[in-house]
């Protein structure tokens, strides 16, 4: 009774407008956790994270105090807005050995260099990133190039090749040495990092080792793990030739087209946002048509003695209806596209999550409910007026 | 209880009324009794139902519901009013058009009623409109229309019944089973009636009379 008026060409129209706007919305913001997510989960080292040093020119190669970071450079570093975070990566001044005995491969052992961060700039979980002194195993977390070392160490007493699941199974043997003394320690694998070229160990265990078996306690970092700002990139590379810092290349590679592709996503998501406030206008206008266009009725509904709530609600169900619609459509059209995207991102070796992100999905149904909630609001104002 | 206290429409300001009239005069309608309003056309019959009922604000005076003045009821107020007191028989009807004749009474009915669906039909075929119930309104004549609208009305719990000439379309046969259906109803109810004409008594069954 109350849409027998009803424009279809006008509705089709807003339903498109909404349709568009909200797979625009819904796909910037999967692609932005898309984004966000591409350099993290592989490594151990978390995401937005380069590993610094000074470069070493030849002429002070043999300059130690050149490649140290000064308290002036790290309070540089620490208050430059293109930095979010600065730790420095501690040294062993000890002596440490890693030894590898297990039943059936052959005996493996190698002298290391070993090195800690803080545990935040680590993409681990806390329980396997632990260590006091009544732990039974230190966690290892291994550069990628010792699995090569590892395996090419295999293939020449012709055992089998192991993964880096299988790796994380060995049994390990770390021993100490300093200051006149020897001690051994269980250890594991927990994780592998490619921006590494260390054996990382909790900071706890490398305090440990360094109050214990080194005999020069106090030295400066020389090398940094930086938490960089994507978006304020440019001013981070300007900041390296001052400081004359170097970072690996392929780190630098990803975190500029993080930062490329966030702009990108930017403009998509204001765009996106136009798209679904003029969506709102044009619903907002087509209500009030189809209201007064049933002029009549609303106004006869009010005589016989209905509130304007119950009328707007038939207007509320009708829109929530439309509106359920249009997401099942978008989510469609969504899985669509994202299949057409995903294989695109497939050729170029890059992984995307499989499900929509949920934070689109829930922006875009709590957007779609605030417009539907708002022109409810709109139309029950109007009808009591009437 | 309703208590007018000098009431006077704006646009009939200015205008002579006679000393019987209800304009400018202070009384009372009692929700016990069955009143008639007596007058030729265009001396604001409608007008006097539309400001009892709150279609209407333009007036000077007052308008006292159980010492309560109307005109400060907000919309809840008046839908409060129009679904639990009131029950009306507009004199343009109100129903609509486009709806069958059952549609527009379940529309009514769901508002709430003390009568089953089948005893409102009931009703219907009383009034000679028992086939009609799956037939468009716009498509009834003006008669059986008025008949639809009588039927509307008897349907809610009220208590006090406003009917705007409603009777104006129907033959006298038709006019008095309408009639005795609507006291019936309002003794049912124990409720008052107002109703306005244009000079009918009714056999004197109203136990009120008002000028205008």
């Amino acid at each position: 009774m109350l849409f027998h008026k009803l424009d279809r060409l006008q509705l089709l129209i807003v339903t498109i407008g909404a349709v568009v706007g909200f797979l625009f919305l819904l796909a910037v913001v999967h692609y932005f956790g898309a984004i966000k997510n591409l350099a993290s989960g592989a490594d151990s080292i978390g995401a937005n994270l380069v590993v610094a040093q000074k470069k070493v020119s030849k002429y002070a190669a043999f300059d130690s105090n050149n490649a140290v970071f000064t308290s002036e450079d790290l309070e540089l570093l620490n208050d430059h807005p293109a930095i979010q975070k600065v730790a420095p990566v501690v040294n062993n001044q000890f002596y440490v050995s890693l030894a590898m005995r297990e039943e059936g491969l052959p005996y493996f052992s190698t002298d290391i260099f070993i090195q800690a961060v803080d545990d935040d700039m680590l993409d681990l979980k806390l329980e396997n990133w632990r260590w006091d002194e009544h732990s039974e195993l230190i966690p290892l977390v291994m550069p990628r190039d010792f699995m090569l070392m590892l395996n090419q160490f295999a293939a020449s007493y012709n055992i089998p090749q192991v993964s880096e699941d299988i790796a994380k199974t060995l049994n390990f043997t770390i021993e100490l040495r300093g200051l006149g003394r020897k001690q051994s320690y269980k250890a594991r694998i927990v994780g592998f990092s490619n921006q590494m070229n260390s054996v990382l160990v909790p900071m706890s265990f490398m305090t440990f080792g360094n109050l214990n078996f080194a005999e020069d306690k106090t030295t400066a970092p020389t090398l940094l793990i930086l938490q960089l700002d994507q978006k304020k990139y440019g001013d981070f590379e300007q900041l390296m030739d001052d400081l004359n810092l170097e970072i690996k290349e392929n780190e630098l590679l990803v975190v500029k087209i993080q930062g490329m592709l966030y702009v990108v996503l930017s403009v998509l998501f204001i765009i996106a946002l136009i798209i679904v406030v003029l969506c709102g206008m044009m619903l907002a206008q087509f209500s009030m048509l189809l209201v007064s266009e049933s002029a009549y009725e609303v106004q006869t509904l009010l005589h016989i003695g209905y509130h304007p709530k119950q009328i707007a609600s038939h207007f509320y169900h009708f829109f929530l209806r439309r509106f359920a619609l249009v997401l099942l459509l978008v989510l469609a059209l969504f899985a669509a596209l994202k299949y057409a995207i995903d294989n695109v991102l497939m050729n170029f070796g890059l992984l995307v999550e499989f499900w929509p992100s949920w934070l689109g999905l829930l922006i875009i149904v709590l957007l779609a409910w605030g417009l539907v909630l708002w022109n409810y609001k709109r139309i029950l104002s109007y009808i009591a007026k009437s | 209880m309703i208590r007018f206290e000098n009431i006077l429409p704006k646009p009939l300001e200015g205008l002579h009324h006679g000393e019987n009239s209800v304009w400018e005069r202070s009384f009372e309608l009692d929700f016990n009794n069955k009143t008639l309003l007596n007058a030729s056309s265009g001396k604001g019959k409608t007008t006097f139902i539309h400001l009892i009922y709150g279609l209407r604000t333009d007036y000077s005076g007052q308008i006292l519901f159980n010492n309560e003045n109307i005109q400060q009821w907000d919309i809840n107020r008046w839908t409060e009013m129009r679904k639990n007191v009131y029950s009306v028989i507009f004199q343009d009807l109100q129903l609509f058009p486009n709806l069958s004749t059952e549609e527009n009474l379940r529309i009514k009915w769901d508002l709430g009623s003390d009568l089953k669906f089948d005893e409102v039909i009931e009703m219907l075929s009383k009034l000679g409109l028992g086939d009609k119930l799956n037939q468009s309104c716009g498509t009834l004549s003006q008669g059986q229309q008025q008949r639809v609208a009588i039927v509307r009305a008897m349907i809610p719990k009220f208590q006090y019944l406003l009917m705007d000439e409603p009777f104006s379309h129907l033959d006298e046969e038709n006019t008095a089973i309408a009639l005795e259906l609507i006291l019936n109803r309002c003794e049912h109810l124990n409720a008052g009636c107002f109703m306005t004409t244009l000079g009918e008594t009714y056999n004197n069954k109203f136990n009120q009379m008002l000028y205008l």
